[in-house]
């Protein structure tokens, strides 16, 4: 069973008004959101020491930070 | 060489020196759409009189010594989601949008450097895919052999340039939009740093991780396309204000003792022999004009596409939200799933992964490139697939098969650093392959430069497809 059942896609769904979601559908929304939720959980463990700092929007600033000399 | 054959900088060359005129190049470029079209459907629409009216206008100014810049009358064509006022950009959906009321700074900027419009470019519906499917549209096909895919979503660009229908084009990078249409069709293929080049104009897929992108037939062609396009555009907030390098410059200096890092994991698991005979050769070259080869441990390799897919799939819900709601019928039912998978997000997760990314991103250069320069790695680690391996209801193995198409592209939209295709041979279904280069952010002149060196070495890029048949064409 999905750690995300059709169930609960479909309730969240139609709290967003999304009346065209059905059963089939719930249940490829849960298996590609499952993988996502799981990555950004598992990555949490490696940079979680970082994160309290970090703006959402840090990551133009971080890519200037990190060029390297100008050719 | 025929005029369709020349890479765009040979071709503004001749125009510049007025060797040909824009009009000849123009109608040329015309000719082949003609003959092309019909069996690879690259082009939404094909503005011909305006095209040609232009031309006339370039010739007419260089007779009078003026010349606009790099691209003075040389055809091009985009994918059909950069906005230009007056014009409705179909996004590749059936939505109908209503016409724009301002000009994406990309074309704007490319008008300003003599740039002249061919048409729009077909795409996949609102850039949300991989394969170059498009129910509305119609399907784009590989001119390399039209039962294969074009790849996605800038399908139109990849078939447009490597037919020699024009000399360049711009499409959109989110998760390998680019560098695969590129990659299966014997193009190169940008995705610069994000913040490198505006999206001011250009269709919101996923507002942070959207990148506009350059499909071009020489690393030349590539850095002039990058040189008159790169740089702050105050109205994009998210554009960098760090200078803009001589990228045709840059393309002169020698790879001798760059470091050039080849994966020890991930990247090259999963690869069929055919691309990995194809990379080694690659790496065979770039050894043999000087670079060091050496062994890096990417971190984080396995999170990357899905930490990309956590903040694309919750991004595109924001966007289409509301049209879904009101209008999902007018989405193909796989695209509508992809737009809707975001509603199942969590805000906090989502956050997280914004959050995440400047950390990873450090992690990842502090990693990768204290030990290399850049990465070489596959683009693309399957020989391009059909149409029908691809399509909708097709076998089990086609979930499966699409993972693979962005398996080695999506992670750096998510860490927002440029990546290069390059073509670098054929697999053994006659249809092309490529090796994809990494770089530390706004490190774009060092890959076109290694991509220049291996082009001088090789001439996969001088290679064309060929229209089989006059069935093919009326299919």
């Amino acid at each position: 069973m999905s750690k995300l059942d059709a169930t609960t896609v479909l309730q969240l769904a139609r709290l967003q008004q999304q009346e065209w979601v059905d059963e089939a559908i719930a249940q490829r929304i849960a298996a590609g959101a499952v993988a996502a939720v799981e990555a950004v959980t598992a990555s949490l463990h490696e940079a979680a020491p970082g994160l309290l700092t970090r703006d959402p929007a840090d990551l133009l600033p971080a890519l200037e930070a990190l060029a390297g000399e100008q050719e | 060489m025929m005029l369709p054959d020349w890479t765009l900088t040979e071709a503004a060359a001749a125009i510049a020196a007025r060797h040909v005129s824009s009009r000849e190049v123009v109608e040329g470029c015309l000719a082949r759409v003609s003959q092309w079209q019909p069996a690879v459907n690259a082009f939404v629409t094909v503005m011909a009189e305006q095209a040609l009216a232009t031309a006339d206008h370039a010739d007419a100014e260089l007779a009078t010594g003026r010349s606009r810049g790099l691209l003075h009358g040389v055809p091009l064509a985009h994918k059909d989601m950069f906005h230009r006022a007056g014009r409705a950009a179909t996004m590749g959906s059936r939505a109908a949008p209503p016409p724009s009321d301002a000009t994406s700074t990309v074309l704007a900027r490319l008008d300003a450097a003599g740039a002249i419009e061919l048409g729009t470019l077909n795409m996949c519906e609102f850039a949300l895919g991989p394969t170059g499917h498009n129910a509305f549209l119609g399907d784009c096909r590989n001119p390399w052999n039209t039962d294969h895919i074009a790849c996605g979503s800038s399908s139109g660009g990849g078939a447009a340039v490597a037919a020699r229908l024009v000399f360049g084009s711009f499409g959109s990078d989110t998760g390998g939009s680019v560098r695969l249409p590129a990659s299966v069709t014997g193009l190169y293929g940008l995705k610069p740093t994000n913040g490198r080049v505006t999206r001011t104009g250009m269709m919101p897929l996923s507002h942070s991780v959207d990148a506009p992108g350059i499909l071009a037939r020489s690393a030349g062609d590539i850095a002039a396309l990058l040189q008159v396009t790169a740089g702050h555009d105050p109205t994009d907030a998210r554009t960098s204000r760090l200078p803009v390098p001589d990228y045709m410059r840059a393309l002169e200096s020698s790879i001798a003792g760059l470091r050039v890092g080849i994966p020890d994991n991930y990247f090259l698991e999963r690869v069929a022999p055919d691309v990995e005979r194809a990379l080694e050769d690659s790496r065979r070259v770039l050894a043999s004009l000087g670079a060091q080869l050496v062994g890096v441990r990417v971190p984080y390799a396995e999170h990357l596409t899905e930490l990309s897919r956590a903040l694309v799939y919750a991004e595109a819900a924001g966007v289409h939200g509301p049209w879904l709601r009101d209008r999902a019928a007018d989405y193909a039912p796989q695209v509508r799933v992809r737009a809707a998978t975001g509603l199942a997000i969590p805000a906090p997760v989502y956050l997280q992964a914004q959050q995440l990314r400047p950390v990873l991103l450090e992690g990842f250069v502090r990693e990768v490139f204290g030990a290399c320069d850049v990465l070489h790695l596959p683009t693309l680690g399957i020989p391009v697939p059909t149409l029908a391996e691809t399509d909708v209801g097709g076998a089990a193995a086609m979930w499966e098969k699409i993972a693979l198409l962005v398996r080695c592209t999506a992670g750096f939209n998510y860490l927002g650093l440029p990546a290069l295709s390059v073509p670098c041979g054929f697999t053994e279904n006659g249809l092309p392959t490529s090796f994809q280069l990494v770089g530390r952010p706004f490190s774009e002149a060092t890959l076109l430069r290694v991509a220049q060196a291996h082009e001088s070495a090789t001439d996969w890029h001088r290679r064309s497809p060929v229209l089989r048949n006059a069935q093919e064409s009326a299919r």
